[in-house]
């Protein structure tokens, strides 16, 4: 048996690192969490609760829940705002982090949210979690003082002194027994797709729209944050797309847009909802029969549109094949929702050539991945995949850990 | 205090179960209904390799995760087995959907889990097979399925038509491609020459030529009418709970979803948990969802990591668990009934709180007839307290007061959530922060109104997403049961009221609250009543 505790660095503070570090903290094992941004919780803890007069299971809370746990747990050190800038090998890991400087003070930030609110540029963020601290953040990369000295705005408007612009990034240094690379997905950008995204404002992510629900609760138009009356969802933007080479399902978007859509009906019954699609996916034991609704609730057509256009009003013209005559049609809409897919997290390369890993191609999940000893995968890293089952292989992860850490590779 | 885990189900989730915890040496024992043996379905057990628990009938299992006490039929006899967790397993059934197609098996027309049989051996399968060039499958097109039995359907697809000469034609309504690597199958497969029809309403028309079906429908992409008449249809199986779960579920009292797999359907049980700890539900006996088996090594892997971590590498500590007064205990054992966790035991005939088990979710104290329950830190005088001193705190304010019973797990985190977003709450707003929803008594409620509340929310969690399962519902049936009764001690039944929320919705939160007050504000007017006056 091993000597315990060992120490664990995982990176990446999404719901898969969350999980897994809860589970390692669980086998007796001390975790070092490393995340690059600002806040824990990675995309999923930006997601809004899809429940309509019932849950429907689509794990948003399940993921604050860990955050919170996460945050209790004394064997975890969680450190947010890092850099790995060199990973060492010599037996164990030795990390060199760096860590931006705190610029808001987290121990005096009373969450009033008055930087946020007036900071010129956006360049203060907000978190999404309660147990978030503190509760905002500023992006220097953004920032006006940063750019040429020329803004204090935050500082002068905190009523607690909090914020300070200054201060030297802190060096760190993290050994661990082990690594877990839980670096996660990217976002598809659907610049390069015929649908006007970055130009007609009316045209947003999923992961957009889980902001705008989060923020208003209803589904208002960016425009003119009007709610919506007439909306289209578009699925499978970035996934299976040869053109793209994206040659995967990335098989949690029909259950979010679809869950999201249902959610909106029950809000707002008079809401149209049109879904244009592929095939719909399996989510949730009780599909067949949420099936069965959502073909009363909602307009399924199986057809992926060619273009959008933009109104004089901000509107949308969506131009798509129509199901019953083969012809192309032009069809009006005041918001559509892009679903789109999961991509290989661009940090994740970083942080392979870090350790020598070489990840999975996810057209092939079963190929070539190259994981050398001491070093474990959890999570959408190594394919897409969604909340429950980004938990469920973060607590594979944590078992082979602790097998690598006790000597027993019959763990694994 | 044993630390032998026991496996109930045979099949590849158990055997994955059985090698991770071997490798850490973690005990195990297979558990096996005697009576089973006897038939063709199971494998008798051979004793060498591994440790068995053969019994006629389950019986009982009391105890705690790390100490549990099993009590079954052997032989005529009662034996006791300790074990430190109990997990279930299995492979589950299958049935085939021929109903639905009205097609019955047989001849031209074959289950997906007979050719999958069939597929075991070469030879086998050329000779069942010959003279057969045309092969249809019919899945999801009757009823949705899960991705697993998808890609069943494309491999056996894949080899018919690659190896064996065929020409195979899928039917499917939404071809089920999330899994890993079921887009690239699918790919391959088209490149192999497997044709896809896809479907949407209505169901293809099939009929019998010559003992033959004969199969018509539209497709969705060329919209032509395809009618085709294959020497062999395969049917798909939909996914079941196995035949004896019933037994076991009952047994050791485990919450059911509504298609009867043994875990319930809600998010605080991911990955393998039930409502009682220490027992443990692993692969497609969970759920259909879980049949591929990627997902059912994970469920393995997360199985063991359970019993390695929170079963046998916790201390448990009992804190302040629910406590029933014996001497004011009627035994009417509601307690007993509801308690989710099972926390509840008889000793003498005499409920007790077992404090290793109790959650504290405070669904006992709350429904006890004869209030002998407490939960500690949450009774009705420290509460009313509480609120008395939430209403003294402005005394000067206008605004109505309100008192807002909220669940730990979800309001009361969007109530955070709603001030650190910056959100005006209400003036005189008091949460009371309780561990569960179902704690809020109806005793709870009245004495909110008797401490001066103008207003009172009970925020719950989802329906389906409680973690002690029902005391959302509890919670709500309650308030609604007090709301029909208001009017009768002279109280507007609309300044009580309930609404479901979850941690994450903050700006929901914030309007429920506010438009609670406002509401509180409108009928004060309408009355002539002075908002924040005195009502008890």
């Amino acid at each position: 048996m091993a000597q315990f505790p060992k120490n664990v660095m995982v990176i990446g503070g999404g719901v898969a690192g969350l999980a897994t570090a809860l589970t390692l903290s669980d086998l007796g094992i001390r975790v070092d969490l490393v995340e690059k941004s600002d806040f824990l919780g990675g995309h999923a803890i930006r997601f809004a609760c899809k429940a309509t007069d019932e849950c429907v299971k689509c794990g948003a809370c399940m993921v604050e829940e860990k955050l919170g746990q996460a945050v209790a747990d004394p064997s975890i050190r969680l450190l947010t705002g890092c850099r790995i800038e060199n990973i060492e090998r010599n037996g164990r890991f030795k990390a060199d982090l760096t860590r931006r400087p705190a610029y808001i003070d987290a121990d005096k930030c009373t969450a009033c949210g008055l930087c946020y609110r007036d900071c010129p540029e956006g360049a203060v963020h907000r978190g999404y979690s309660a147990s978030t601290r503190p509760f905002y953040a500023v992006d220097v990369a953004h920032c006006l003082q940063f750019k040429d000295q020329s803004c204090r705005r935050c500082i002068e408007v905190c009523p607690e002194d909090a914020i300070s612009l200054s201060g030297e990034p802190q060096k760190l240094t993290c050994e661990a027994d082990a690594v877990v690379v839980a670096t996660g997905f990217d976002a598809f950008r659907p610049v390069s797709k015929p649908y006007g995204y970055g130009r007609f404002k009316n045209v947003v992510t999923s992961l957009e729209m889980e902001d705008i629900l989060r923020e208003n609760g209803a589904p208002v138009r960016p425009t003119d944050g009007e709610p919506a009356r007439k909306m289209a969802f578009i699925q499978c933007v970035g996934s299976r797309d040869a053109s793209l080479g994206h040659l995967w399902c990335s098989r949690i978007c029909c259950g979010t847009s679809m869950r999201m859509a249902r959610m909106l009906k029950h809000r707002e019954p008079e809401l149209e909802v049109t879904f244009f699609y592929i095939d719909i996916q399996t989510f949730g034991r009780d599909f067949d029969s949420v099936h069965r609704r959502i073909q009363e609730e909602m307009r399924l057509v199986r057809a992926i549109p060619g273009d959008i256009y933009e109104n004089e009003d901000g509107g949308l013209k969506v131009v798509h094949q129509d199901v019953d005559s083969g012809e192309s049609v032009k069809e009006d809409f005041d918001l559509v929702v892009l679903s789109v897919g999961l991509t290989p997290a661009e940090g994740t390369q970083e942080v392979a050539g870090l350790l020598q890993l070489r990840t999975a191609d996810w057209e092939n999940p079963f190929g070539e991945a190259v994981v050398p000893e001491g070093v474990f995968l959890a999570g959408a890293v190594a394919g897409p995949m969604g909340i429950a089952d980004s938990v469920a292989d973060a607590g594979r992860a944590a078992l082979e850990v602790r097998g690598y850490l006790d000597g027993k590779p019959g763990g694994k | 205090m044993t630390r032998e885990t026991i496996i109930f189900g045979q099949g590849f989730c158990a055997d994955e179960i059985r090698r991770r915890l071997d490798a850490f040496g973690c005990p195990v024992a297979t558990a096996i209904a005697h009576r089973n043996t006897q038939g063709s379905g199971q494998k008798a057990p051979e004793p060498e390799a591994q440790v068995y628990f053969v019994y006629d009938r389950l019986l009982a299992c009391s105890g705690s995760s790390g100490d549990l006490t099993l009590l079954a039929s052997v032989e005529g006899k009662i034996v006791q087995r300790k074990a430190a967790a109990v997990i279930l397993t299995g492979e589950g059934d299958r049935e085939p959907d021929f109903a639905a197609y009205g097609l019955s098996g047989g001849g031209a027309v074959m289950s997906l889990g007979e050719l999958r049989s069939l597929s075991d051996s070469a030879e086998k399968m050329a000779a069942k097979l010959k003279g057969v060039k045309r092969v249809a499958f019919l899945t999801g097109v009757a009823r949705e399925k899960v991705p697993a039995v998808c890609e069943e359907v494309m491999r056996m697809a894949m080899r018919l038509q690659s190896e064996n000469g065929m020409q195979t034609f899928i039917y499917t309504r939404n071809l089920k491609v999330a899994g890993w690597g079921l887009e690239a199958l699918y790919r391959e497969t088209r490149m192999a020459g497997v044709v896809y029809i896809k479907l949407s309403q209505p169901m293809p028309e099939i009929t019998i030529e010559d003992g033959r079906p004969v199969i018509t429908c539209q497709d969705d992409i060329s919209h032509e009418t395809f009618r085709l008449r294959p020497d062999l249809t395969v049917v798909d199986e939909t996914l079941m709970p196995p035949a004896g779960l019933d037994e076991l579920a009952a047994v050791f009292q485990i919450q059911r979803d509504e298609q009867g797999f043994a875990q319930s359907d809600n998010v605080h049980r991911l990955t393998v948990a039930t409502n009682r700890h220490g027992i443990l539900a692993a692969g497609p006996v969970r759920s259909a969802l879980v049949a591929g088996r990627h997902d059912q090594r994970l469920d393995a892997a997360n199985a063991a990591a359970a019993v390695l971590g929170e079963v046998l590498g916790k201390k448990v500590v009992a804190e302040d668990a629910a406590e029933i007064d014996t001497g004011q205990c009627v035994r009417c054992l509601t307690c007993y009934r509801l308690c989710p966790y099972r926390a509840v035991v008889l000793r003498d005939e005499q409920p007790v709180v077992d404090p290793l088990v109790c959650e504290r979710c405070g669904i006992c104290a709350a429904e006890c007839p004869a209030l002998a329950i407490r939960l500690p830190g949450f009774e009705r005088s420290s509460i009313g307290d509480d609120i008395a001193q939430g209403r003294s705190a402005d005394p000067q304010a206008e605004a109505p007061f309100i008192v807002a019973f909220c669940c730990g797990r979800s309001a009361a985190p969007a109530a955070r959530l709603a001030s650190m977003m910056g959100r005006r709450l209400p003036a005189r707003l008091k949460i009371i922060e309780v561990p569960c929803a179902g704690s809020v008594s109806r005793e709870f409620i009245l004495e909110a109104f008797t401490r001066g509340a103008d207003g009172v929310m009970v925020l719950t969690c989802h329906t389906g997403n409680c973690h002690s399962e029902k005391g959302n519902r509890h919670a709500r049936s309650r308030a609604a049961e007090i709301r029909s009764l208001l009017p009768l001690v002279g109280i507007d039944k609309e300044r009580l009221t309930t609404a479901t929320l979850a941690s994450n919705m903050g700006a929901e939160f914030a309007r429920l609250v506010d438009s609670f007050s406002a509401e509180l504000e409108k009928r004060a007017t309408r009355t002539g009543s002075a908002v924040g006056s005195e009502t008890a």
